[in-house]
């Protein structure tokens, strides 16, 4: 019996470790990423301390510029919906439901983006231009991603709004 | 069973739980997840514009549609680079 229940208690311990070890938090990695950040930077002259400051601050205010703009695109066909529901009187049930699917997830996506903070990642003071443009690199490609999923919705309530009455 | 195998199974239970318990408590060194990068809880989401359109039923839909179509965000990014110097 003593022994039963020291094997369920070690395969208990085994296997919750390994998930317990395993848990990291976007907030982990951001934090971890800053503190590279700092670390790598230490060396650096103020000048080229600005330089990525500047870099930082800039790309926060363009990622803040468009997903505004993607936001208050998902807001404006979340409406153009209701409006078609409200004409539509019962009928589109499901094309309605998919296309407000697929506004809830692309508006998701949007605010997931609008929440990121880009940390460049430094390889060497002499290395400012590839650095930026590598930084700025993933910041495009993930405005861009967002950007999609907004048209793929807008496209699917274009699809619902050739029935439009 | 006897009151002394109890008492044993129950302290040995007692120390796995709190060392359990003690390792979720603990934060990783290592990073395992890196796809997750880049993101922190949501302080400063976007707001929408206060001036939303009002829709009724004389308004036509799909031209409003149009209206909020995405542009191509390309000119600003040639611009930033611009900016930085590139």
């Amino acid at each position: 019996m003593i022994k039963f229940t020291f094997l369920i208690w070690l395969i208990i311990f085994l296997g919750f470790a390994p998930v317990a070890e395993g848990r990291v938090t976007p907030e982990d990695i951001v934090v971890a990423q800053k503190e590279s950040y700092q670390k790598s930077t230490e060396s650096y002259t103020d000048a080229s301390k600005m330089k990525l400051d500047n870099l930082q601050k800039d790309i926060l205010n363009l990622n803040r510029k468009l997903t505004a703009e993607l936001d208050y695109a998902m807001v404006v066909q979340a409406l153009i919906l209701d409006e078609f529901e409200v004409r539509a009187e019962g009928k589109y049930k499901s094309q309605i439901e998919d296309a407000r699917y697929w506004i809830t997830f692309a508006h998701e996506a949007v605010a997931y983006q609008a929440a990121k903070t880009y940390i460049p990642r430094v390889t060497g003071e002499q290395n400012f231009k590839s650095d930026a443009s590598s930084t700025i690199g993933l910041f495009k490609s993930e405005i861009f991603s967002a950007r999609l999923k907004v048209f793929k919705a807008e496209g699917i309530v274009k699809g619902l709004l050739k029935n439009e009455f | 069973m006897s009151f002394k195998r109890v008492a044993i199974i129950i302290s040995v239970s007692i120390i796995l739980i709190g060392f359990l318990i003690f390792k979720s408590q603990n934060k990783p060194s290592e990073i395992k997840d890196p796809s997750a990068a880049n993101l922190v809880t949501p302080k400063e989401l976007p707001t929408p514009s206060p001036n939303l359109p009002q829709f009724n039923q004389s308004s036509n839909l799909s031209e409003e549609l149009q209206k909020v179509k995405p542009r191509d965000f390309t000119p600003d990014f040639n611009n930033l680079e611009k900016s930085l110097g590139f």
